[in-house]
């Protein structure tokens, strides 16, 4: 199939299980958010999704792009099909920059692109990511927000097919999250985004498809509704805000978690709804 | 500024220099360490000293010349000089002895320590490391050679810091400090976790290196090479050919 394609993966470190026959597929476009709490699994599947295999830890199950292993891939053929954006960007640096722009253009320069080619890239992905100001910056002596925008910018250089987030909004402030989500729901339609993360907010303000990893498997998968207010979910990472909100003010006591409106505009119609019928 | 580093921006005809042209010249310098005698080496050093007077980075210069070579000379007097024993050693205390063979072998050692250091610490003061990397890359050096010259000196104060943040936090519940013992306790509770994070980082660096096709191709375009001309390019060709022939001669003349 076109696209990345986990099938039956499961991986241990050592006796301890990380990921458990987790099958799923990513397909162009496709905006998937991954949610589950701290060692779920999520930063394990996302390094697997990304062709990071790990070295000589066996896995059973196979990840495949476009049908074929991530194995048969070339490097340079892997970086222009995927980028992986990891959630302590300081990690995530190249090591090999001194400057913003020269990390953002490491990975366009590591392609052989013409210069042209890779100029238009960088100043691209700078201005995408707010990151112009700070192009002559050192990479290391930004703050994590910063670094987490730089990470970003450095993975759309490469243009990738597929971008994989792992918790990206972890160190970022309100403004940084909301500008971050606004830039990941303007990336072209032709690119596949994963956002793996534990807030149910974020997931519910950028994706279209949901999956839940408890317990490294893939416990729930369709909707927000069937996803975000699945039990499990609920237990492990909370409601999101609006059903939140509305269990607080004991507004829709009647109805099960998995029936509370789970926007603004589904609250209002649920109240208008009960106000009609009062009347 | 990072805190390792003694570069300083400036408009110079060393500064404007391509740095591979710097590195050809260094090599004429390590040659010449086999020709020079030693009041030349000292002289050569003291010369280096003064340009970068010159060039207005003397104070960098000079302060990182005296905190690198200082130690080491005085090791190499007194080892050479009052320790090791020569034929022509006249005793003085205990185990140590005058030897004046000792001390012309040391004044030589020196010399050429001495001179080096001066070269190399020009070098860096003129040279930022981003333009040695990418002169690096436009010569065709293998990525993974500029990675390991450039990868310590951006990961060092990275590294210092994240020792300060454990060393705080150890300190913060209550780890002790005052006496050498626990200094030396303290170090080794500090390597511990210092080393097993330095590990982790390696390991998703190396995915990262990969992810973005670091070292895919044998050599990676560059966006802004340093600047280079036909002039400088045949000038590195001189150095390199005058640096062989002299190590050629002093070779071949014992």
């Amino acid at each position: 199939m076109a696209g990345i394609a986990v099938s039956h993966l499961t991986f241990a470190f050592g006796d301890k299980p990380v990921l458990d026959n987790v099958s799923l597929e990513i397909r162009a476009g496709a905006r998937l958010a991954i949610l589950g709490g701290n060692g779920s699994g999520k930063t394990t599947l996302a390094h697997f999704l990304a062709g990071w295999l790990p070295d000589g830890r066996p896995h059973q199950g196979t990840v495949t792009c476009d049908g074929r292993p991530w194995t048969e891939w070339s490097l340079a053929e892997r970086a222009c099909a995927v980028q992986l954006v990891g959630q302590v960007p300081v990690r995530h640096l190249s090591g090999r920059a001194f400057t913003v722009r020269e990390e953002v253009a490491f990975g366009p320069e590591n392609l052989n692109l013409p210069i042209s080619e890779i100029q238009a890239r960088t100043e691209r992905a700078l201005a995408q990511c707010r990151l112009e100001q700070l192009a002559e910056r050192d990479p290391f002596t930004l703050s994590g927000g910063e670094q987490q925008r730089l990470v970003i910018a450095a993975a759309l250089a490469l243009e990738p097919r597929f971008l994989v987030l792992d918790e990206p909004l972890t160190n970022l402030d309100p403004e940084a999250r909301e500008h971050v989500l606004a830039l990941l729901l303007s990336l072209p339609r032709d690119r596949a985004v994963v956002l793996l993360e534990t807030s149910p907010d974020a997931a519910l303000a950028f994706a279209e498809d949901f999956m839940l990893l408890d317990g490294g498997r893939i416990t729930a998968h369709g909707s927000a509704r069937d996803v975000l207010l699945h039990g499990c979910a609920v237990r492990t990472l909370g409601l999101p805000s609006i059903p939140r909100a509305c269990r607080e003010l004991g507004l829709f006591g009647e109805l099960a978690d998995s029936e509370l409106p789970l926007s603004l505009d589904e609250a209002k119609e649920l109240i208008k709804g009960a106000a009609d019928a009062r009347r | 500024m990072r805190s390792w580093s003694i570069h300083r921006p400036g408009t110079s005809a060393l500064h404007r220099a391509n740095p591979l042209t710097k590195l050809a010249a260094l090599l004429l310098l390590a040659a010449l360490l086999f020709v020079l005698p030693w009041p030349g080496a000292w002289a050569g050093s003291l010369l280096l000293l003064a340009a970068a007077f010159g060039l207005r980075i003397g104070g960098v210069v000079l302060r990182r010349y005296l905190v690198l070579a200082t130690p080491f000379l005085i090791a190499v007097f007194i080892f050479h000089g009052l320790i090791v024993d020569r034929p022509d050693r006249m005793p003085l205390a205990a185990f140590l002895s005058y030897s004046q063979e000792g001390l012309t072998y040391a004044a030589v050692l020196g010399g050429r320590i001495s001179l080096m250091l001066a070269g190399s610490l020009l070098f860096v003061a003129t040279t930022h490391p981003a333009a040695l990397l990418r002169s690096l890359d436009v010569a065709g050096m293998p990525p993974g050679l500029s990675f390991l010259l450039a990868s310590p000196l951006l990961l060092i104060d990275e590294f210092t810091k994240r020792a300060g943040a454990i060393r705080d936090a150890q300190q913060a519940r209550g780890m002790r400090v005052d006496t050498l013992s626990d200094r030396l306790r303290a170090l080794r509770l500090l390597a511990v976790p210092l080393v097993t994070l330095a590990l982790a980082d390696a390991q998703e660096r190396s995915g990262v290196l990969n992810g973005r096709a670091f070292r895919a191709f044998p050599r990676r375009a560059v966006l802004s090479p340093p600047p280079d001309t036909a002039l400088e390019r045949r000038l590195r060709h001189v150095l390199v050919a005058v640096s062989v022939l002299l190590v050629g001669c002093a070779l071949w003349l014992g």
